[in-house]
């Protein structure tokens, strides 16, 4: 496996700003393609707010659809963000150093996204001040809009507290490369950073705060989440697992779209050099690892209420396994689960490639779970009346491609603002290594890991510029 | 007669014919008299009831007719008659309705008689007001915790949003510091 490149400083911040101020021609269609289609999106949108919600598929039977599988989808890929980050961070691992700054990305505009789904799936969303206005406080569905808000804050605070020496480079480094309104940004945005000691002990604590506090803010999110559905009265949603199962569903599908979007840009800017096959292999690891989780939630959960088969059990069990969902369901468990698990499993697939593909079948699987779950979830019948079916019409096919093309717009545009990797980082961890390769065997056990962070305690004759802002 | 004038002579005496035709089942239904008594004061949340009387023309009871009990509500911006019951009057014109008043204030409670094919409609109010301060919602349902309350969640919340204030106030610190520092003091700014 490779290990982290040992390029000079110079040469890592060269590559991580040239994406700030050079813009090729094939950004700018990407860009044209992404806007097109959010434009068309839009106008599918104003087709509905005229229409009203009978422009969509949804009816009184089956009263979700598409925007409320997109809800729980991007509200779960949020979490491979904030959480992969904070807890990659939490433990000190070493290879998280390219990998938090696009996982925080992804968490803050797949929350974003995510957040406007349930006002789009709203007949009438000018009423949503009601929601606080005569909400009551017992209802999860406040908890949902109070836990989003409180993630989506923190998420962008946990975002900007380690962009800020960043932005301080790109203060100092970019200089009259960038615009006139970029510079200006970088100056206010790195609110004076200059690397002193009292800044670093300032951002070191906050970010201390940060990562503790945001992971049970995710976790509690996603149950949340979970619990719009479970405490409904529908016989497939009553479930006590269902918090567990969304948080671990969301991490999982988080980390898949991770690999997506952090291969597209390590070939998009170059980027072989600093995020290498290792990244993307303990990325699978832990991927592989939520497979198991996943199987040992569903085969839980299928099980204890397939032994009972009381109430409406054994209709929603025919229509998952065996009639109209089976397709969605089997290739949920065999593609989101089963393949990518044993592609981690052996060695010989265990690649960049592999990884990717099996990133890319978990994706799919999730959103095939999402839908297996709202959709077939509200088909069994609550009174005896025959089961009714969501056919999505053109105005949600179109809202939803263009929810991912501002996904992967709103990511377009974020990179040619903000460096896609986290320069002082990836310099501290290399400083670290060299300082330990340095010392005699035994010694680097006698450092503080902490100690080499944000306290500027590193080997200075190490050439790394480990001060964020600094090394111009 | 010219064809000319013939013609217009049925264009204009067809609609009337139309409309005499269409008119003449409620002319000839019989007038009704509808009265709603109802208690002139009702506390909140205790039942009272309410009884419609509805008579011919000629002051005798008409048997099993449907009346509408209902006030008029609004919720938000929109509007519209609340349906509070239906009953058939008896052998002595009456319909009975129990009724549960909701919410404090004047209510305005209508009874209507939407006609058949004997008789025509009818329409009947009383005023009512309703006393009392009575907290209809009761949480009979559940099991009370001591300490799951609102407050918890307001906490909880409070304590999040308090670090994020936390982080918020260390950020200006940064921002303070800033100016401060000599040039190099990041010992690095070559």
């Amino acid at each position: 496996m490779d290990k982290v490149s040992p390029q000079p400083q110079e040469d890592l911040q060269r590559t991580v700003l040239r994406p700030l101020t050079h813009t090729g021609k094939g950004y700018y269609l990407i860009v044209g393609v992404l806007l097109l289609v959010v434009l068309w999106g839009v106008y599918a949108y104003s087709t509905q707010l005229a229409q009203g919600l009978i422009a969509t598929g949804m009816r009184d039977r089956i009263s979700w659809g598409f925007y409320i599988i997109l809800f729980v989808f991007f509200i779960g890929i949020s979490h491979a963000g904030t959480l992969i980050s904070a807890i990659l961070r939490v433990v000190k691992a070493q290879w998280r150093t390219p990998v938090t700054r696009m996982a925080e990305f992804i968490t803050v505009v797949a929350l974003s996204v995510g957040a406007l789904m349930p006002i789009i799936d709203l007949g009438r969303p000018d009423r949503v001040p009601n929601l606080l206005l005569f909400g009551r406080w017992q209802s999860p569905i406040l908890w949902d809009l109070l836990s989003i808000t409180t993630y989506i804050t923190g998420s962008i605070i946990y975002l900007y507290l380690p962009l800020i020496p960043d932005l301080a480079l790109c203060r100092d480094r970019l200089g009259s490369e960038a615009s006139s309104w970029k510079r200006s940004f970088y100056r206010i945005a790195s609110v004076g950073w200059q690397g002193t000691p009292r800044q670093k002990k300032y951002l070191s604590i906050a970010m201390g705060c940060m990562m503790v506090l945001i992971i049970p803010v995710a976790v509690s999110v996603h149950t949340v989440v979970s619990w719009i559905f479970a405490m409904t009265v529908r016989e497939p949603w009553d479930s006590t697992v269902f918090g567990a199962y969304f948080v671990a569903g969301a991490i999982f599908s988080g980390i898949a779209a991770i690999i997506v979007v952090m291969a597209i840009l390590r070939k998009a800017f170059r980027l072989q050099a600093y995020i290498t096959e290792k990244h993307f292999i303990n990325l699978g690891y832990m991927m592989g690892g939520f497979t198991l989780i996943m199987m040992y939630f569903n085969i839980s959960e299928y099980v204890v209420t397939g032994y009972k088969m009381v109430g409406e059990t054994s209709f929603h069990f025919t229509q998952i396994f065996v009639h109209e969902y089976a397709p969605f369901f089997w290739f949920y468990a065999i593609g989101g689960m089963v393949i990518p698990g044993l592609i981690i499993l052996f060695p010989r697939t265990r690649t960049f490639t592999g990884v990717l593909i099996a990133a890319g079948f978990v994706l799919v699987g999730m959103w095939m779970e999402r839908f297996i779950i709202v959709i077939a979830g509200q088909r069994v019948p609550l009174m005896p009346y025959p089961p009714s079916w969501y056919v999505p019409t053109w105005v949600e096919w179109s809202v939803m491609a263009g929810a991912f093309a501002m996904f992967g717009l709103v990511i377009a545009l974020f990179v040619k603002l903000f460096p896609v990797i986290s320069v002082w980082e990836v310099a501290e961890q290399h400083a670290e290594q060299e300082v330990k390769t340095a010392l005699p065997t035994g010694m680097s056990g006698q450092l503080a890991p902490g100690q080499l962070r944000l306290d500027g305690d590193a080997d200075p004759a190490s050439g790394v510029s480990r001060v964020p802002g600094g090394g111009r | 007669m010219s064809m000319r004038k013939a013609r217009w002579l049925w264009l204009t005496l067809l609609p009337t014919l139309l409309a005499l035709a269409t008119a003449a089942p409620a002319w000839a239904a019989d007038p009704v008299t509808l009265q709603l008594q109802a208690p002139e004061q009702v506390t909140l949340g205790e039942e009272a009831s309410v009884t419609a009387v509805l008579v011919d023309g000629q002051g005798a009871p008409v048997r099993g007719a449907t009346i509408i009990l209902w006030s008029a509500g609004s919720f938000l911006s929109t509007g519209g008659a609340i349906e509070l019951g239906r009953a058939a009057t008896d052998a002595q014109g009456r319909a009975t309705f129990t009724y549960q008043a909701r919410s404090e204030g004047a209510l305005t409670l209508n009874a209507s008689f939407p006609g058949d094919s004997r008789h025509a409609s009818a329409q009947a109010s009383s005023e009512v007001k309703v006393q009392g301060s009575f907290q209809l919602y009761q949480e009979e349902a559940g099991v009370q915790v001591p300490g799951i309350t609102v407050w918890l969640l307001v906490g909880l919340l409070g304590g999040v949003w308090s670090t994020y204030l936390t982080v918020m106030v260390l950020l200006t610190l940064i921002a303070r510091e800033g100016p401060k520092a000599p040039l190099g003091a990041g010992g690095d700014r070559g």
